[in-house]
């Protein structure tokens, strides 16, 4: 049966700097009836740069005992194997090792004194296949997560409620993936409504769904609670069903009573808000922690009252932590600015501003902008 | 920037030093890193943050879960050298209450590196 050959070379870096090693791989490729073009460097960060001015179809990665005992081995079996299929070869026959490397995204580990063409061949073979499957799945997954994100969406709040003296506006920026950001609000007849900002950590289907766990209960719950504290230490309990810390919701509750302008709130590890009455400035920081760590938690509830012509902005880590691309924050001072530029905006025009002015300060940075939410209330 | 994680062993006790932002996947490479050194037996762990500007809540989240991995092994977590973002985090979401936290490398080591 004859052979099914590739229409052009298999192209193959290998990282490999011991000469030995390197002449026994070309050697071995050599031999194989499939053609490669092999195109060697001396160590990862090399392999890094050349990943990123030619392609690749595979990676030979050549591992000696000192790198795999520190960790860098398997760090850059995770970097490189995002670009191209990563084939790791060493000279340690280490089952658990082999098992890391896989598990850390490696197609395969091969022992280099047991090099032959038939198993190196075949297994750039099955490594490309895989490799090819995976990324196809990885297309799929990130069309459903557009979708998540559109669901997600309509989580929101259709209305911002409308509530004599105040004038409240609202804005989220999504990242374009599924995040955790959320704000919602709850009329409390007869004079009451509640604003609620929060932040599950992590992002994709695990913030998402935390997040969506945290809206649900707090629709159900807010107007059986007498007080904000009533609400985060039941909101507390719902979401703590599980034992895992690694996940957690900061939160910004507060209930708005408009006929006197007093606002009680509750800040859950969430970001410092920022209040603007008259030449006044003050911050309603963190009175405890986040949702969903601890069973025995304590939070405080504090009350401010909105003057005519205070304006209140809460705000998600996203808008503070933008970063340009020197790595200044955009932080609180860049929240400030564009609430004092023009006070006299309508709330969801200064919410929307805010929220560009973060996107705008945080364009040419390398790194993906977070979600960002935005609530401003302005007292008339 | 990416994280570089830098690893120095002093008696028993693992000192990682990293330099980048915490954030993003950056978590995911910390975690690996701290798994391998449970792995091996190195439950000894300061983390030196005098080089991270950053920490994101999906990393926060990370530190509190691999505290608790650690802990379980019989081991502890510490963190050293906060930088100013990093502590104003700790301190508004109250975990400065939760992780042990040290700004002299001496006092970190303290009871780690002898035993």
């Amino acid at each position: 049966m004859p052979s099914r050959t590739e229409s052009r070379p298999v192209r193959v870096l290998l990282i490999e700097d011991e000469p030995t090693d390197l002449a026994r791989v070309n050697r071995v490729l050599d031999q194989a009836a499939s053609s490669f073009t092999v195109r060697a460097v001396p160590e990862v960060r090399a392999a890094a740069t050349e990943l990123g001015a030619r392609s690749y179809d595979l990676v030979l990665l050549g591992l000696a005992r000192a790198e795999i005992g520190d960790g860098d081995g398997f760090e850059a079996i995770r970097r490189l194997g995002k670009t191209a299929p990563v084939i790791v070869l060493s000279r340690l026959d280490d089952e658990d090792i082999a098992v890391k490397a896989v598990q850390r995204g490696a197609q395969d580990y091969l022992v280099k004194d047991r090099l032959t063409v038939d198993l190196l061949v075949r297994s750039i073979r099955y490594a490309r296949e895989r490799h090819r499957l995976l990324a196809e799945q990885n297309r799929r997954l990130e069309h459903e997560l557009k979708i998540a994100a559109f669901v997600q969406q309509s989580f929101l709040p259709g209305r911002v409620p409308e509530v004599p003296g105040h004038d409240i506006g609202a804005h989220l920026h999504s990242s374009g993936q599924v995040g955790g950001d959320f704000y919602d609000f709850i009329d409390l007849p007869p004079d009451r409504v509640a604003i609620a900002v929060g932040d599950a950590s992590g992002k994709g289907i695990p913030g998402a769904i935390l997040m969506a766990e945290t809206q649900g209960v707090l629709r159900a719950e807010a107007a059986s609670c007498a007080t904000p504290i009533e609400l985060v230490r039941t909101l507390n309990r719902a979401l703590l069903h599980d034992q895992d810390q690694d996940r957690f919701v900061t939160l910004f509750y507060g209930v708005l009573a408009f006929p006197t302008g007093q606002f009680t709130f509750v800040n859950a590890g969430h970001p410092r808000a920022l209040l603007l009455d008259g030449a006044t400035e003050s911050t309603l920081v963190s009175t405890g922690p986040p949702l969903r760590l601890f069973a025995d938690a304590a939070w405080e509830e504090k009350t401010v009252t909105l003057h005519a012509g205070a304006r209140l902005v809460i705000y998600s880590d996203g808008v503070t932590e933008a970063q340009d691309d020197t790595e200044r924050f955009f932080d609180l001072e860049g929240v400030r600015a564009v609430m004092t530029e023009s006070p006299d905006r309508p709330a969801v025009e200064l919410a929307r501003d805010l929220c560009h002015a973060a996107e705008e300060f945080e364009r040419g940075s390398p790194d993906p902008g977070d979600d960002k939410t935005v609530v401003v209330i302005r007292s008339r | 920037m990416a994280l570089r994680i830098g690893q120095r062993d002093v008696g028993s006790a693992t000192i990682l030093d990293l330099t980048g932002k915490l954030a993003g996947e950056a978590s995911e490479t910390l975690a690996d890193r701290i798994d391998d050194l449970i792995d091996t037996g190195r439950i000894r762990l300061i983390l030196n943050l005098r080089g991270v500007a950053f920490i994101d809540s999906a990393a926060l989240g990370t530190l509190l879960s691999k505290r608790a991995a650690v802990k379980n092994a019989g081991g502890q977590l510490r963190l050293l050298n906060l930088t100013e973002r990093v502590w104003d985090l700790m301190v508004t979401t109250k975990l400065e209450l939760v992780f042990e936290t040290f700004s002299s490398e001496a006092d970190a080591l303290e009871g780690f590196a002898s035993r």
